[in-house]
């Protein structure tokens, strides 16, 4: 109580409110993007961005099979494609995400620290009316 | 004897400023004044209308948005800072020292409150000295 009463409860609230809210804050805007990158595995896709999709595909012919081995070539080529296509939508909507994360981290950061003026804005915008 | 007062701890502070009534009807009002600008955000159409004038809907848009985002504050600041205090001794060092410690600082908000209306209510129907006179 005697170290309570020692603190003055506006300068507790102005280190609250410019210095431990901010930081919280931070922390949870980088939770939310390591969510995202987790999430949406943008890292992982682009690593296997032309990995078969699924992991379909189809072994070569050991003999010489000209047919067969294009039929092969065609068909874990499609696979591939298809993986990429696939993959590259994921991947446009992970980075759509991480931006909306990114941008409302921001805004929510600077609104948190603009209050305060907003409030002494509003005061005297409403006292000049 | 261990030593147990709760007056001497953060948390009766706390507990104290809860109840002023700033802090204490905070919430309510950061509610009132948040469908209050609601209102006043749909109000705007009307301004349009022309059915309200200009300055009475910007009059009330300034003031509850002012007032709610005062009161959100508040509520915001009591709820996780002024709620929260830091307790920086040990609960094991206190169990080993319990007479240089006092027990009370590790009481919550909660049971501090239960443990203050007790304390009155003892007091108020004077059973303490009952007790004290049968020891």
């Amino acid at each position: 109580m005697e170290k309570s009463e020692r603190e003055n409860i506006i300068i507790m609230w102005f280190l609250w409110h410019f210095y431990e809210m901010p930081k919280f804050l931070f922390s949870v805007w980088r939770n939310y993007i390591l969510f995202g990158l987790d999430y949406f595995s943008v890292p992982l896709l682009l690593k296997t961005l032309f990995s078969p999709w699924r992991r379909y595909s189809w072994v070569y012919p050991k003999g010489f099979d000209v047919k067969e081995f294009f039929n092969t070539l065609i068909s874990n080529t499609f696979s591939r494609i298809l993986g990429a296509i696939c993959r590259i939508v994921l991947i446009i909507i992970g980075v759509m995400a991480q931006i909306f994360i990114f941008i409302t981290g921001i805004a929510v950061i600077f609104l948190w620290l603009l209050t305060p003026f907003i409030m002494i804005f509003g005061i005297l915008f409403f006292l000049t009316l | 004897m261990f030593n147990f007062n709760i007056k001497k701890t953060d948390i009766f502070w706390v507990a104290k400023i809860e109840k002023f009534p700033l802090f204490a009807f905070a919430n309510f009002f950061e509610r009132l004044f948040f469908y209050l600008f609601i209102v006043s955000l749909m109000s705007v159409a009307f301004m349009f209308l022309e059915l309200f004038p200009e300055t009475l809907v910007v009059k009330a848009l300034a003031v509850s948005l002012v007032a709610w985002l005062l009161f959100l504050e508040l509520h915001l600041f009591l709820e996780l800072k002024i709620k929260k205090p830091s307790l920086e001794i040990k609960i094991s060092d206190a169990v080993l020292d319990p007479d240089n410690y006092n027990l009370a600082e590790f009481l919550s908000l909660s049971a501090l409150k239960i443990v203050a209306d007790s304390i009155k209510f003892c007091k108020k129907r004077k059973i303490w000295k009952k007790y004290k006179g049968k020891k």
